[in-house]
């Protein structure tokens, strides 16, 4: 099989918008692409039993993490045909409100960059060894668990 | 044979530990070991990955390879 190349995903804090719109900009000499999709994770004040979330501190077994998104990456690139693909995901304390994850797969037509972003942030919150502590702001916490969709 | 195990999110929480180093041979034996050591890990679900690979079924340890014990992920 052959070896994915691993690259790095991990952002330490929350990703900020100046930093996304960086990233579409720096597509604009790709001119094959026709299509972006890009999804953005923000983190969202639950309120549970009275206390609301202020933010959710993000850990990681980093290099499986890489590994196993280099492998998913590889499949659906090949899958969409895409043109690219960038993947982020924040580690440590990210308040409510902030972006914590950014997905965004470009392809010459939408429905493959469409696809690809949605199947991409499906398979990585049910495989990346990545674990979210709910903060709430009596400093008290809970292990968050994700949502079917 | 003495092996090294790392813990992540809420197992390390629980057990104020990042690693381990515990006795095993396989991956059933050191469950066993680590649920005498930590019986309030009794509860929890957990997946096992040797080198960086999650295996479903009792797995024979060898010497060198990266242990971690990963409770259910919530990313993104």
């Amino acid at each position: 099989m052959m070896k994915e190349k691993i690259q790095n995903i991990f952002v330490r804090g929350a990703i900020s918008p100046v930093f996304i719109g960086e990233k579409i900009g720096a597509h604009q000499s790709k001119t094959g692409i026709g299509g972006h999709s890009i999804f953005l994770g923000q983190v969202r004040a639950d309120i549970i039993e009275n206390k609301q979330v202020i933010a959710v501190d993000y850990t990681s077994y980093e290099p499986m993490a890489l590994e196993q998104m280099a492998g998913i990456r590889n499949m659906i690139i090949h899958k969409y045909s895409l043109s690219c693909m960038h993947v982020y995901h924040s580690l440590g304390k990210i308040a409510s409100g902030e972006i914590c994850l950014f997905v965004f797969t470009s392809a010459p037509h939408r429905k493959a960059a469409i696809d690809a972003c949605s199947e991409t942030v499906e398979r990585l919150k049910a495989e990346l060894p990545i674990w979210g502590r709910e903060i709430f702001g009596d400093d008290s916490f809970q292990w968050k668990i994700n949502q079917p969709a | 044979m003495a092996v090294n195990i790392q813990l992540f999110g809420q197992l390390k929480q629980i057990t104020g530990v990042s690693e381990l180093t515990m006795e095993a041979t396989d991956t059933d034996g050191l469950i066993k070991e680590m649920l005498l050591r930590f019986p309030m890990l009794k509860n929890l679900n957990y997946l096992i990955a040797v080198d960086r690979n999650i295996v479903q079924s009792n797995t024979v340890i060898k010497a060198g390879q990266e242990l971690a014990l990963l409770p259910p992920y919530s990313g993104g």
